[in-house]
């Protein structure tokens, strides 16, 4: 089954990238829309354009530098290299790509290449007057362009290329078919296409599970001791080991929340992180671990659920082949994948993954590990302290809210996007959608960051409010699962209920639209909201009557 | 291993290529009979264009030796070559 559609654009013959993305059995699978060939500047320029029309949420524009710039395509024949035009008509493309970017949720424009056998001026190609020069100021200022753009991302077609190696261009396929690329630069663009749709779904990968012995260092730490770990220092494998650690830091830096799962003694494992000088990884930088005798598939469901992930949102990374076959089969929904025997190959193969991409990195993802360990604290003292009532009022809850705007969209986007259980609606929408949403009559977005004596959890919440009929209804009721069971829940509804008493409305609704995920949503208004007159799963609650503010929590408006 | 089991063999493997492109109940058959470009066959003239591409590419790799394979009087009518995988095998044999 088809999990979207993508609209494919290109100034040659599409249709062997079309039946590569449309074959291609890594999820998620897509169904393809070829717009007729060589109509790409039309089609962009026509917002009313039947391809348009065809429930595409993807697109890929893809087209040749000497399709777009009459000035290049001169330069390929000698001609001369005007670089302003060749800017202006770089910008007119541009300008057509950003006005079309809002038709779908996400717009992938890849990189203008040339084929590798075309050497232009020789030694002197990158200077001005040279193909090469040419080009990558054409990219340069594609790039540059769209940097902030939210709806079209640039994906460097360069590396497809490089990948196919002198496979990447076949004339055959050009002269016979207006193929300009071998079949090995459109299997690569696939990988990354697809990954570029995972992540503006917000299904990348958010956990990455590892082996400690012989995956985070060389050697068995329980046998030879953290002094005979191989790790650092000048050998291959040691510094293979040492960029393997440097490759994770950066996913963590990323937002990728990293956790080992180790059969070890937890002791011994613990202090050979702390306290081995060369490694590059320290506790801090894992949201939590599972080192002992049992089962690794248990522990990485167990891993997941503690941090409020599903498994399919998990990577688990393990040398030992036996280990990988046990997870594949206890949880098809994690991703093992093939590791390699080699140290020296560990590294590339991390950084070669395309599980991991995400359209945006925020405060939020950069500081994801530290707000773990921050919970983490919070759970250890909270298991210490004894009665909830008593934590929370230990927690110095800080909530302040404001309305969505400028600064705060992106994060609020991607929030709304990747929240599966405290959502009420599970709607998913782009950052111009929801913006035209909310710039509609009658309609509030408000934005919640929470922040407690452990640490600033950052925008954690999401609610959004419309008029209807006799009333006003919650559209959007969303919560960060690092923020849930404090009190922040009940800190939205009186907000909410105190937003509708400003607007004059007279009562809330709040209509619950199951998922597999969000059963915790219809908990939490199954018990604070008053419960639903008919069948239907809307709850309500009477703008007159107050709904309290926990007195544990401080909200500034 | 004969010539001709050579070039089948490379038939082979362009069709395994080809067949990257198909869904799971549209695979290209790989036996010498299995149809290809032919009245009802499975191939269109775009599936015809990457087989002739990948097919010269092998088999300039595999014997030092370029065959045109895209001669548009190959292309039609009955004698034509490119019906099934054991006729184009043939038919490259003939011509190396």
């Amino acid at each position: 089954m088809s999990d979207g559609a993508c609209l494919l654009l290109a100034d040659f013959n599409g249709g062997n990238l079309a039946a590569y993305l449309r074959n291609d059995t890594v999820a998620p699978q897509v169904a393809v829309v070829e717009a007729p060939y060589d109509q790409v500047i039309p089609i962009l320029a026509d917002a009313e354009h039947a391809s348009w029309a065809q429930g595409a949420q993807s697109a890929v524009v893809w087209t040749r530098p000497e399709a777009v710039s009459s000035t290049f395509a001169g330069l390929l024949r000698g001609g001369p290299a005007d670089l302003g035009r060749l800017a202006a008509e770089v910008d007119r493309y541009v300008q057509l790509l950003v006005e079309a970017g809002p038709r779908v949720r996400v717009l992938l424009a890849p990189t203008w290449v040339v084929p590798t056998h075309r050497r232009g001026l020789g030694m002197a190609d990158l200077r001005p007057g040279g193909v090469g020069h040419a080009l990558i100021a054409m990219n340069g200022r594609l790039v540059a362009a769209l940097a902030a753009d939210s709806h079209v991302y640039v994906i460097d077609a360069q590396k497809w290329c490089a990948k196919a190696g002198d496979k990447a261009f076949d004339p055959r396929l050009w002269y016979m078919g207006k193929i300009p690329f071998g079949p090995e630069v459109f299997k690569a663009a696939v990988a990354d296409l697809k990954a570029a749709i995972r992540g503006v779904d917000g299904r990348a990968k958010k956990l990455l599970v590892v082996d400690l012995d012989d995956t985070l260092w060389g050697g068995t730490v329980g046998e030879v001791g953290l002094e005979g770990l191989i790790l650092g220092g000048h050998s291959r494998a040691g510094e293979a080991f040492i960029d393997f650690q440097r490759s994770l830091k950066a996913l963590v830096r990323r937002g990728v929340l990293l956790a080992i799962v180790s059969k070890n003694e937890e002791q011994v494992a613990l202090a050979a992180i702390n306290e081995h000088p060369e490694m590059v990884l320290g506790r801090a930088d894992f949201a939590g671990w599972r080192i002992d005798w049992n089962d690794k598939a248990e522990h990485i469901a167990n891993l997941a659920a503690e941090l409020n992930l599903g498994t399919q949102d998990v990577v688990f990374i393990d040398d030992n082949p036996a280990e990988r076959a046990r997870v594949r089969e206890a949880l098809p929904e994690v991703l093992v994948p093939e590791w390699p025997a080699d140290p020296s190959n560990y590294a590339s193969t991390l950084e070669g993954m395309t599980c991991f991409d995400a359209p945006d990195r925020t405060w939020e993802d950069g500081a994801r590990s530290q707000l773990y360990a921050d919970e983490r604290a919070r759970r250890d003292e909270r298991g210490a302290v004894g009665a909830l009532e008593e934590w929370l009022h230990t927690l110095r809850l800080k909530v302040s809210a404001e309305q969505v705007n400028r600064t705060n969209i992106r994060r609020t986007v991607q929030l709304l996007n990747k929240t599966n259980q405290m959502n009420l609606s599970t709607r998913r929408l782009s950052e111009a959608e929801l913006v035209s949403w909310v710039g509609e009559r009658d309609r509030e977005v408000w934005v919640f960051r929470v922040e407690d004596r452990f640490g600033d959890s950052g925008l954690t919440g999401i609610l959004s409010l419309q008029a209807v009929d006799g009333g006003g209804q919650i559209v959007d009721f969303v919560l960060s699962c690092r923020v849930m069971g404090r009190g922040v829940e009940e800190t939205l509804l009186h907000h909410a209920i105190a937003r509708a008493r400003v607007l004059g409305w007279d009562e809330l609704l709040v209509e619950y639209l199951p998922t597999e995920k969000n059963k915790p949503c219809l908990d939490l208004m199954d018990r604070a909201l008053l419960p639903p007159r008919g069948d239907v799963p809307i709850f309500h609650w009477s703008v007159e009557s107050d709904f309290s503010l926990p007195d544990h929590v401080e909200l500034s408006v | 291993m004969p010539r001709l089991e050579r070039i089948a063999t490379l038939i082979g493997a362009t069709i395994d290529e080809l067949n990257l492109q198909r869904g799971p109940a549209d695979q290209l058959g790989k036996g010498s009979n299995a149809l290809l470009f032919a009245p009802g066959g499975p191939l269109d003239s775009l599936g015809l264009v990457n087989l002739i591409a990948d097919l010269e590419g092998r088999v300039e790799d595999e014997f030092g030796q370029w065959v045109n394979l895209a001669d548009e009087e190959l292309l039609d009518g009955e004698a034509s070559p490119f019906q099934s995988a054991g006729q184009l095998a043939e038919y490259i044999d003939g011509i190396l």
